[in-house]
């Protein structure tokens, strides 16, 4: 049931695939640069994250002052403010697209587990970082929001009291909360380059930056929206009041709505059991390479005496399994002579598929159980073999 | 740069966006002269998605640097 739904799901995604390339060149897919969108939102959120912050004051009294004179008084501040918000939004959007193209096409088993991981981890610490974001503004809607979350953090067993002085720091509100949520939102952008290293670390090729068709209509969209629906805060924060309900932002609050219906426990509970399900799925699939009618064929072997340092390996192998050292000898073949470095397989990330052999012209490569004798048998064997019967 | 058969209603389309984007253009001169910001940074979103579908429609048209 799970797998026809994965299969009618990864249709659907080549279909739409079609369609787009009915429209649009083929190379401008923006489906194929869900990525590189993603980061470019994020060095907008970046830039216009510190134009903002030259302005934000982190105390209860002028976190909402400071924030109203950006927006109202500083040439173009709703525009960056804006900028700020709805890349947000789109940020996010094109995390999701990414995951779900990738979920679908299936590229998260096996070798591929460590993007998945290291993806999960960039989509929770964004939306988190997102979600301080709303809680600088300390209008209405950043008390009930922090209201709510110290409500679900307490409902924790055993760490609860220590996780709510963690995030207000202290047991209630105070001065240093504001801060603390300045730290919560800044913080955790910064790490979002160190799991972008993790995401990047075992692709050869990623495609880091979409194309300029792209990055010009996103820059549009973002300036169109700000100025459509510029960003505005609520009514400020009042000590001691209750607000029951804010504008909703489905990107980023949407666990917030389930708190209509749920204890803002459960709701926590909830988002963790989904952030929980999506780190194994990886590891949901049963069948093995051999079950699936694939031959392990022995991660890749460098022939030292015929490798001659070309690089084309390293260049060619999209899981950055092979990397060049200098070379300690000569080789042994005549073309390997005067060789000045050497071709070294990285086993833990080598996935055994074979590109570096096609890549080498030297026969410096070999999958261990995939030789040459290995396929001039296997060749044979297709040769002997009865043809297939025609209708 | 080359052109191919069937192109010109690409470019036509094109031109009709150049002179889209000439008032985007003025616009934005508005929004900055008469303080409202808000229009001028309307008016520089849609130039900027005006130049990625001009971008697409010379694609489409043939007219790349590429051989």
């Amino acid at each position: 049931m799970y797998r026809r739904l994965l299969s009618t799901l990864q249709s659907a995604t080549l279909r739409l695939d079609t369609w787009i390339h009915r429209a649009l060149p083929q190379d401008f897919n923006p489906l194929y640069y869900t990525g590189g969108l993603a980061n470019l939102f994020l060095t907008i959120l970046v830039v216009s994250g510190i134009l903002i912050f030259l302005y934000y004051e982190p105390s209860l009294e002028g976190a909402y002052a400071s924030v109203e004179f950006l927006t109202r008084d500083v040439p173009y501040g709703v525009v960056f403010r804006g900028v700020h918000r709805y890349a947000a939004d789109a940020y996010l959007v094109a995390i999701l697209l990414h995951l779900f193209r990738n979920w679908f096409t299936d590229r998260y088993r096996e070798a591929r587990d460590s993007q998945w991981l290291s993806g999960m981890f960039l989509l929770v610490v964004s939306a988190f970082t997102g979600f301080t974001g709303y809680l600088l503004v300390w209008d209405e809607r950043a008390q009930l929001l922090t209201s709510l979350t110290v409500q679900a953090l307490q409902s924790v067993p055993l760490v609860g009291g220590w996780l709510v002085r963690v995030f207000l720091g202290g047991p209630g509100v105070n001065d240093t909360t504001l801060p603390r949520f300045l730290y919560l939102h800044v913080g955790p952008a910064m790490t979002l380059y160190v799991l972008l290293w993790w995401h990047y670390v075992r692709l050869r090729h990623p495609k880091i930056w979409p194309p300029a068709v792209w990055v010009l209509f996103s820059l549009g969209l973002l300036f169109i929206l700000t100025s459509a629906l510029p960003a505005a805060s609520g009514h400020p924060a009042q000590p001691g009041a209750s607000p029951e309900g804010f504008p909703v932002d489905w990107f980023f609050l949407w666990p917030y709505v389930l708190a209509r219906w749920l204890a803002p426990g459960w709701a926590l509970a909830l988002v963790v059991a989904l952030v929980a399900y999506g780190m194994v799925i990886p590891y949901t699939v049963r069948e093995s390479p051999e079950q699936r009618g694939l031959r392990a064929l022995g991660q890749a072997v460098v022939v030292e005496e015929n490798c001659t340092g070309c690089e084309l390996c390293y260049y060619d192998c999209p899981y950055n399994a092979i990397y060049m050292v200098p070379s300690p000898y000569p080789g042994k073949s005549r073309a390997a002579a005067n060789r000045k470095l050497l071709a070294v397989v990285v086993d833990s990330r080598c996935v055994e598929c074979g590109i570096c052999i096609g890549a080498c012209p030297f026969e410096a490569l070999e999958l261990p159980r995939m030789l040459d004798k290995d396929v001039q048998q296997r060749i044979q064997r297709g040769a002997r073999a009865p043809a297939p019967a025609t209708s | 740069m080359k052109g191919q058969d069937g192109s010109s209603g690409y470019l036509a389309v094109a031109g009709f966006l150049v002179v889209l984007a000439l008032v985007c253009v003025a616009l934005m001169v508005y929004g900055e002269w008469f303080d409202r910001r808000l229009v001028a940074s309307g008016a520089l979103g849609v130039l900027l998605v005006l130049y990625a579908a001009m971008v697409v429609l010379f694609r489409k048209a043939g007219w790349t640097a590429e051989e």
